[in-house]
């Protein structure tokens, strides 16, 4: 007797489709909607995991845009500790929607402000991306006046953009109750004065998510105006929670809504994809081995298999192999890539 | 080695060819020294290996061999260390300048970035100095011997000249520190090398041009470039060309010895010192 199951493929079986196949080695997971080539110009931005993302598809070749190249002969180590040639721009880690939101509107009105201004031991920080420079500035001018550079330099490189690759990182954020501004960081981690009476923890709920995720398209084609997304979720669990319960909890809570909210946008809109990373990742068959011993970081392999999987079906694969973090074993997949949110894990009693 | 006072090796590339020849010109004048002259990049691989200082690579063994007479130097003959010139200079400064700026900087503050600088922070431009001074051959050089004597044995650095004002007249060449000068950069310039240097070579003593040399922040008084020798082995001097600009004279390496024996408290011979 015929029914709906009897003539699906493999891969909609668990057993023959996860169970039975090798983590490393999934078939058809991935079929993209938004293409992309050698040529295609890519913004990337996001959590930590989208670093991994960047540096792989320019390991292959591909068009990765940077607005903000660093211009001094530095170090690699000590460029990408200032955050350069982390993302597309110098943001440092947007690990929400709403963040990201919020810098395409200041990219958009070039406004900036003083109230964003944090400081500690007598040096200044950009309340918004507190983490790109390490040794902090010597002014609050100094900090509005390379912020002005930051967002001019981000509109000139939206306007080339023809993919945004986001990858949602955290639903949690702390928010600046007065202004409505949300933080990169909590208030007091890197720079900055924690004030209860009007910094406010949050955590977006999946309508909240959907709407910043219709305005951050928006305002992307407001810069370039047929540019398409390409939308990741981070498998790389929290850092910490501030909302009161398990950190295990908070993780698959926020996991979930972003991936909901990821996956129900991009079948929403024809120029919006979704690429399985964290799927792959967190795979069961994989049975842990794509995490490192700290049940945390994403090993080299896992993200090679991320982007092996992604280059593949984008048909770049034998353009290029994919050069991922790292593709020996041995290295640490963490090594260049900067987490500002890694630092809350110092406060762990 | 003659004479009295403390024992001073003088370790340098084309740069100590200016010490050297005020030191012959008028050896009664400063504490005896000795020379340890490389060409080039020869310097890159002098190393302190159990206690004797000695260029690891051949070809720059031969070098310093045909340029000194002796191919290695035993740390424990020495009460002071001096490394001239060998890229220890403003140009540390200049090299990011060419690729960025700071606020700190007046044509920043009269808004002329220009395009084809990036706007950083002091911070970071004050790293980028560091690396640099650290990893020059004059910042490596000081910094392998700063580690391989006892902490109060000094370790002197005299920095390279500035060029010479008259290189003007190569503007091709010597575009960015023209432009610094114009765009009145070169205070900030100097104060980010200098700190750079206090930062990325602790233990070591920075001997800067000497100020009567100077001409504006960035150049040296044509007078002390003039008549500038090239790093020989033998008595016989060669001139740099005309339009050299980059190297100073023995006028000027007298003032540098002046600086080291103030340094290492040498007591001043009665010689006249070379006035050119």
């Amino acid at each position: 007797m015929s029914h709906p199951y009897s003539d699906l493929p493999p891969e909609a079986f668990w057993r023959s489709g996860v169970a039975e196949v090798d983590a490393g080695a999934l078939t058809s997971l991935y079929v993209p909607k938004v293409r992309i080539g050698l040529q295609t110009r890519i913004a990337t931005a996001g959590s930590c995991f989208a670093q991994h993302i960047g540096r792989a598809l320019r390991g292959a070749g591909v068009a990765v845009l940077d607005a903000e190249p660093a211009p001094l002969t530095l170090p690699e180590a000590t460029a990408r500790a200032f955050g350069y040639g982390l993302f597309s721009g110098r943001y440092g880690n947007i690990h929400t929607v709403r963040q990201l939101v919020q810098l395409l509107r200041d990219v958009q009105s070039g406004d900036v402000s003083e109230a964003f201004v944090w400081e500690k031991d007598g040096r200044f920080y950009d309340a918004l991306r507190p983490g790109v420079e390490p040794l902090g500035m010597d002014s609050p001018e100094e900090v509005l006046f390379l912020r002005r550079a930051h967002l001019a330099a981000l509109g000139r490189m939206l306007a080339e953009a023809e993919v945004f690759v986001f990858t949602l990182g955290l639903t949690e954020a702390w928010i600046d109750e007065p202004t409505g501004r949300v933080f990169q960081t909590c208030p007091g981690v890197i720079a900055g004065q924690f004030d209860p009476t009007r910094h406010v923890f949050h955590t977006f709920t999946l309508p909240e998510l959907r709407a910043d995720l219709e305005l951050a398209f928006g305002l992307l084609r407001s810069f370039r105006k047929r540019m398409r997304m390409i939308l990741t979720v981070s498998p790389v669990p929290l850092t910490a929670t501030a909302g009161g319960g398990h950190v295990l909890a908070a993780t698959m809570h926020s996991k979930a809504l972003l991936r909901v909210a990821a996956g129900e946008f991009a079948d929403a809109h024809r120029g919006v994809d979704y690429f399985p990373s964290y799927e792959i990742v967190t795979n069961p068959a994989a049975r842990g081995r794509f995490f490192e011993p700290n049940q945390r970081s994403v090993t080299a392999e896992a993200v090679q298999m991320v982007m092996g999987t992604f280059l593949a079906a984008q048909g770049l694969a034998d353009v290029a192999a994919p050069s991922p973090t790292s593709a020996d074993p041995g290295e640490d997949p963490e090594d260049g890539v900067v987490c500002e949110d890694l630092l809350l894990g110092a406060f762990a009693r | 080695m003659t004479g009295p006072g403390p024992r001073v090796l003088v370790l340098g590339n084309s740069h100590i060819a200016a010490v050297k020849a005020a030191h012959e010109a008028a050896p009664g004048c400063w504490s005896a020294l000795d020379f340890l002259g490389g060409q080039g990049e020869a310097l890159a691989s002098v190393t302190a290996e159990a206690g004797v200082l000695a260029p690891q690579d051949e070809a720059a063994r031969q070098n310093i061999l045909h340029l000194n007479g002796r191919d290695a130097f035993a740390l424990a003959d020495y009460d002071a260390f001096v490394v001239v010139g060998c890229k220890l200079g403003i140009y540390r400064a200049l090299a990011p300048y060419r690729r960025a700026r700071f606020l700190g900087l007046p044509s920043v503050a009269r808004g002329k970035v220009g395009g084809y600088a990036a706007p950083v922070s002091r911070a970071m431009f004050g790293m980028a100095v560091q690396e640099g001074v650290a990893a020059c051959l004059g910042g490596a050089l000081a910094l392998r011997i700063r580690a391989s004597v006892q902490s109060g044995v000094p370790v002197l650095i005299a920095e390279q000249p500035r060029p010479s004002f008259d290189c003007r007249r190569a503007p091709d060449r010597f575009g960015e520190v023209l432009r610094a000068e114009r765009l009145r950069d070169g205070p900030p310039l100097t104060e980010m090398f200098e700190a750079g240097v206090r930062a990325a070579l602790p233990g070591i003593t920075l001997l800067p041009q000497p100020s009567k040399t100077r001409a504006g922040a960035l150049f040296t008084r044509p007078r002390y470039g003039n008549g500038s020798v090239r790093l020989t082995a033998g008595d016989r001097q060669y001139l740099h060309p005309e339009d050299d600009f980059i190297h100073a004279n023995a006028e000027y390496g007298a003032l540098v010895l002046d600086q080291i024996a103030a340094a290492v408290q040498a007591p001043r011979g009665t010689g006249v010192s070379p006035r050119l």
